[in-house]
C-alpha cells in the first residue's frame, strides 16, 4: 500500500508530534508498505491565517498526487482532517486546543474575547465534527484526547498508544537515592513543583532534572533561593545512553506536569521498572499510573510531593515492587508500533 | 545500594557514578541484534488478501452457463436461443484460455503455500535468534556478576595479605633485629681482635666495644614498644592533636625545621612530612633508626644531648620529644632544656609528651612497666622547670576526648577533688612552651 501521513508543523521545532510522525513512517515501512509524511507550516495567529490553512487542506485532494495513487491517508493534526480522500484514518495527536480545552483560559484570552475568535471556534467545531464523520476510523494518541473529542464533537474514538523512542533499550538497576525528572524546562512541565517539594523532603533523596528550556534561569534562581544546590541539579541535555542509565538507577520518576495529553516520561519510567509520582491534574499519566500500585498520585502541592518522595525512600522494597508492577502493566497494554500499524492499516 | 544511615548524599559523585556505568555499557548504536524483525502478522494478512484474489479469479474463469442477469430483461430476453449459441461459441473460443487460467491459478496457489512455509521458517529463525539474544544477555549478566565477585574476592585477598604483612613484620622483626644486632657486635669484636692479634685489646678498642654494649637491648625495646605503646595508627591518631600548634606558630619551614628527639618509630615525623612540614629526628636505638630509614625519614642515630650540643644557635623552629623525658636522669633532663633553649629560634616551640603520673593507673603501676623509665614526672614540676629555664607560656596539658577527637586541656583548669578525677584524667600529658 501507499500511505500518506498528513500533518502540519511549526518549522524548526521538533517535539513529540514530529517524533511520532517519524516513528509511524518507519513502522509502516518496516511492515512493507510505502509511506511518506506530507506536511505544511501552520500559523497559530491571526485568525485569518488559521482559516487560510483550513481552506488549503480542504482543497487538497489526496486521491492521487502527480500520478501516484494514494491508498490511505492518515491525518494527525488539525487542519489536515479536511483533506479529500476516500480512505481517511485519523490518529489525532491533538485538535486545535485554542478553541477547545484552552478556550476561555488565560492561554487564549485575546481569542476568546473577540468576535472573530468566537466565529472561528464555531466554524472549527462544526467542520471538525463533519470531517470526523467521514473518517473510516478515528483513533487518538491518548484517552485525554478521546475524552475531549467526545465532549466537544460527540465523536467516539479509540486511544492508540505508541511506544517511546528508545523502548527496546530500557533496563533497570539498583535504586540510588535520587528522583529523576526529564522534560523541557517549561512552565507547563512544573519543575518548580519538584524544586519546592525538595525543601520539605526529610530523607536524603536528591532530584536530578534533565532538559533544556526557557525556564532554566528561573529554576536556577529558585534552587539558589531555597539553598538547594546540593539537593537539586539541572543537568541540561544528556545523551540517550545517559538517559537510559539515569532512568535505570533512579529511586522513582517525577512527572507532575499540567494536563499533558500523553507523556512519554510515564511510559519510560514503566519500561525502566520505576515508580512514578504524578499529580491529580497531570492528564495522560493518570491513564497509566495506578495509585499505590505502579506509583503515587498526589495533589499538585509541594508538601504532598515531598511526602511521596519520602515514602519511596523509606519503603524501598515497596517502591521497587511498584516499579516492577509498572513494567508488567506496560507489557500488558500491548504498546508497540506493530500494534499501531495493524490498527491504522487493517 | 542506598544506605539509610547515610544522611548526606553527594550529588556530583552520584552523577559521576552513573555516568561511569554508562561508559562501561555498549552504546545503543552498536546493538544490532534487536533490529532483526519480521513483520509476520502483516504478511499473513497480505496472504489472505492474495487468496481472496485467487478465489475471485477462479470463479470468474469457470465456464459461463448464463449471461449476466441484466440481459434477461426486455428486450434482450427475446433472444434466448441466440444467447445460448453465443455462450457455446464463447466457451469454445476461450477453452484454451481457461486451461491456461487454471494452470496459472494452480501455480500461484502452490507458490503461495511455499511462501507460507518460508514465513514459518523465518518465524522459527526469529524465535531462535531471540533465544540466542536472551542467552547472550544472560551471559552478559553472568560475566558482570562474576567480575563483580572477582573484584570483591580480590579486595578481600588484598586486605588479608596486608594484615598478614603487618603481623609477620611484627613477629619477625624482633628476631631479625636482635640477630642483626648480635652479628654487628660479634663482627666488631672479631675485627678488633684481628687487628691486635696476638696482642690483647687496647683501652680504645675496649671502649668501642663497651659503647656498643647498650645497643644489645635495642631489639628488645622495639618489640616492647610495639607491644605496649600501641600500633602506628593509634600513635599517629593521638599525635594529630599537635598539628594545629605547628600550624599556628608557622613552623616547619626549611628555615625553621622541627627536630624530634627520641623519634622512635617515626610516627610523628611521618605525620609532619604528610602535612608538608620540614622535620628530622634523632634516636639512640639502632633498630628504630633503621626502621625510620626504611620509611625514608631523615633520622640520625646518636645521643640526643650530644646532637643538640653540635647544633648552632637559633637553628630550629621546634624541638619535640614523645615519651622521651621519663627515660632521662634529672641532670640530663635539665641539660636538654638548656640546649633546646639555645638552638631554638625566637618564637620556637617545645612539645614534650610523657606518661601522666596524676592518672591513678599510670602513677600506681603502669609507669613502671617499662624497665627503661627512670622517674615519673609531675606536670607541675616539668612546667615549673620550663618556666625557670626561660620558656614563655609554658604549661602542661592533659587530653580530653570531644566528638571523638582529642583536644588539649590546660592542667591549671583541672581540679583533682574527687577520686573519679584521678581515674578519668588522660594517661599522658604534654608540656608545651615557647622561646621568647
Amino acid at each position: 500500500m501507499r500511505i500518506a501521513i498528513a500533518t502540519v508543523q511549526v518549522p524548526f521545532i521538533r517535539g513529540g508530534a514530529e517524533m511520532l510522525a517519524a516513528g509511524l513512517v518507519e513502522a509502516i515501512r518496516q511492515a512493507g508498505h510505502e509511506a511518506d509524511v506530507i506536511s505544511m507550516p501552520f500559523h497559530f495567529y491571526p485568525v485569518r491565517e488559521v482559516q487560510r490553512s483550513m481552506e488549503i487542506w480542504n482543497s487538497e485532494n489526496f486521491a492521487a498526487i502527480n500520478g501516484y495513487n494514494i491508498d490511505l491517508a492518515i491525518c494527525l493534526k488539525f487542519p489536515t482532517f479536511y483533506l479529500k480522500h476516500s480512505d481517511k484514518v485519523a490518529w489525532i495527536i491533538h485538535q486545535h486546543r485554542a478553541v477547545y480545552d484552552l478556550w476561555d483560559t488565560p492561554f487564549t484570552q485575546g481569542l476568546s474575547d473577540s468576535d472573530e475568535g468566537k466565529q472561528l471556534r464555531k466554524e472549527i467545531i462544526q467542520r471538525d465534527t463533519h470531517a470526523f464523520q467521514g473518517f473510516k476510523k478515528v483513533f487518538t494518541i491518548a484517552k485525554t484526547v478521546s475524552h475531549r473529542l467526545h465532549s466537544f464533537n460527540q465523536i467516539d474514538s479509540t486511544a492508540l498508544y505508541n511506544p517511546p523512542k528508545l523502548a527496546n533499550y530500557f533496563y533497570t538497576a539498583t535504586a540510588e537515592p535520587y528522583i529523576f525528572f526529564p522534560s523541557r524546562l517549561e512552565t507547563l512541565k512544573r519543575q518548580d513543583l519538584l524544586i519546592k517539594a525538595m525543601t520539605y523532603v526529610k530523607s536524603p533523596t536528591v532530584a536530578l532534572l534533565v532538559g533544556e528550556g526557557g525556564q532554566r534561569p528561573h529554576f536556577l534562581q529558585m534552587i539558589e533561593e531555597f539553598d538547594l544546590q546540593q539537593r537539586v541539579k539541572l543537568m541540561g541535555r544528556i545523551s540517550d545512553e545517559d538517559m537510559l542509565a539515569f532512568y535505570a538507577h533512579c529511586l522513582g520518576v517525577f512527572f507532575g506536569v499540567h494536563n499533558e495529553d500523553y507523556g512519554y516520561v510515564t511510559l519510560e519510567a514503566m519500561l525502566a521498572a520505576k515508580p512514578v509520582i504524578t499529580c491529580t491534574d497531570s492528564g495522560g499519566s493518570l491513564e497509566f499510573v495506578i495509585n499505590h500500585q505502579t506509583g503515587l498520585v498526589v495533589e499538585p502541592e509541594p508538601e504532598a510531593i515531598a511526602q511521596a518522595i519520602d515514602q519511596l525512600y523509606f519503603n524501598q522494597k515497596t517502591a521497587a515492587q511498584m516499579g516492577r508492577a509498572g513494567l508488567e502493566r506496560y507489557q500488558s497494554l500491548n504498546i508497540s508500533w506493530e500494534n499501531v500499524v495493524q490498527k491504522l492499516l487493517y | 545500594m542506598i544506605e539509610s544511615n547515610n544522611s548526606e548524599i553527594n550529588v556530583d559523585r552520584l552523577i559521576k557514578k552513573i555516568r561511569e556505568e554508562v561508559a562501561s555499557r555498549q552504546p545503543i548504536s552498536g546493538r544490532n541484534l534487536e533490529t532483526i524483525k519480521v513483520a509476520s502478522v502483516n504478511q499473513t494478512l497480505t496472504i489472505n488478501h492474495i487468496e481472496n484474489l485467487l478465489h475471485n479469479a477462479q470463479l470468474k474463469s469457470q465456464i459461463r452457463t448464463d449471461f449476466p442477469k441484466k440481459l434477461n430483461r426486455f428486450p434482450f430476453s427475446l433472444s434466448q436461443p441466440l444467447q445460448k449459441l453465443v455462450l457455446k461459441l464463447y466457451s469454445f473460443l476461450f477453452k484454451e484460455q481457461r486451461a491456461i487460467n487454471f494452470s496459472l491459478i494452480e501455480a500461484i496457489r502452490e507458490s503461495l503455500t511455499l511462501n507460507r512455509k518460508l514465513i514459518d521458517q523465518v518465524m522459527d529463525l526469529q524465535g531462535q535468534v531471540m533465544d540466542i539474544q536472551g542467552q547472550v544477555l544472560n551471559l552478559q549478566g553472568q560475566v558482570k556478576e562474576m567480575s563483580a565477585h572477582l573484584t570483591v574476592t580480590e579486595k578481600h585477598f588484598k586486605e588479608q595479605l596486608h594484615a598478614m604483612d603487618e603481623r609477620s613484620i611484627k613477629n619477625d622483626s624482633y628476631l631479625k633485629n636482635d640477630l642483626t644486632q648480635q652479628k654487628r657486635l660479634i663482627t666488631l669484636f672479631l675485627e678488633k681482635a684481628q687487628q691486635r692479634f696476638p696482642e690483647p685489646f687496647s683501652p680504645e678498642q675496649l671502649q668501642t666495644l663497651v659503647n656498643e654494649y647498650p645497643h644489645q637491648l635495642d631489639a628488645f625495646y622495639v618489640a616492647f614498644e610495639d607491644k605496649f605503646r600501641g600500633s602506628r595508627e593509634e600513635v599517629r591518631n593521638t599525635l594529630n592533636v599537635y598539628l594545629p600548634l605547628i600550624e599556628n606558630a608557622k613552623l616547619g619551614t626549611p628555615e625553621s625545621p622541627i627536630l624530634d628527639v627520641g623519634c622512635g618509630r617515626g610516627e610523628w615525623l611521618e605525620l609532619l612530612r604528610e602535612s608538608g612540614y620540614s622535620a628530622r629526628g634523632i634516636d639512640s636505638n639502632n633498630v628504630m633508626v633503621n626502621e625510620c630509614h626504611a620509611r625514608c625519614l631523615e633520622v640520625s642515630q646518636g645521643d640526643a644531648i650530644a646532637y643538640l650540643q653540635n647544633l648552632p644557635d637559633h637553628s630550629l623552629g621546634a624541638v619535640t620529644g614523645f615519651h622521651l623525658i621519663e627515660h632521662l636522669p634529672f641532670a640530663v633532663l635539665m641539660k636538654l632544656f638548656d640546649e633546646t633553649m639555645r638552638v631554638l629560634q625566637p618564637g620556637g616551640l617545645i612539645i614534650f609528651e610523657t606518661p601522666n603520673p596524676r592518672n591513678l593507673f599510670v602513677g600506681s603501676g603502669d609507669f613502671y612497666r617499662d624497665p627503661t623509665h627512670v622517674n615519673p614526672i609531675h606536670p607541675d614540676t616539668i612546667a615549673y622547670i620550663a618556666i625557670l629555664k626561660g620558656f614563655m607560656n609554658a604549661e602542661s596539658y592533659f587530653f580530653a576526648e570531644q566528638d571523638n577527637r582529642s583536644q588539649l586541656l590546660a592542667s591549671s583548669n583541672v581540679k583533682f577533688d574527687t577520686l573519679e578525677s584521678y581515674l578519668s584524667i588522660s594517661r599522658d600529658f604534654a608540656l608545651i612552651g615557647y622561646k621568647p
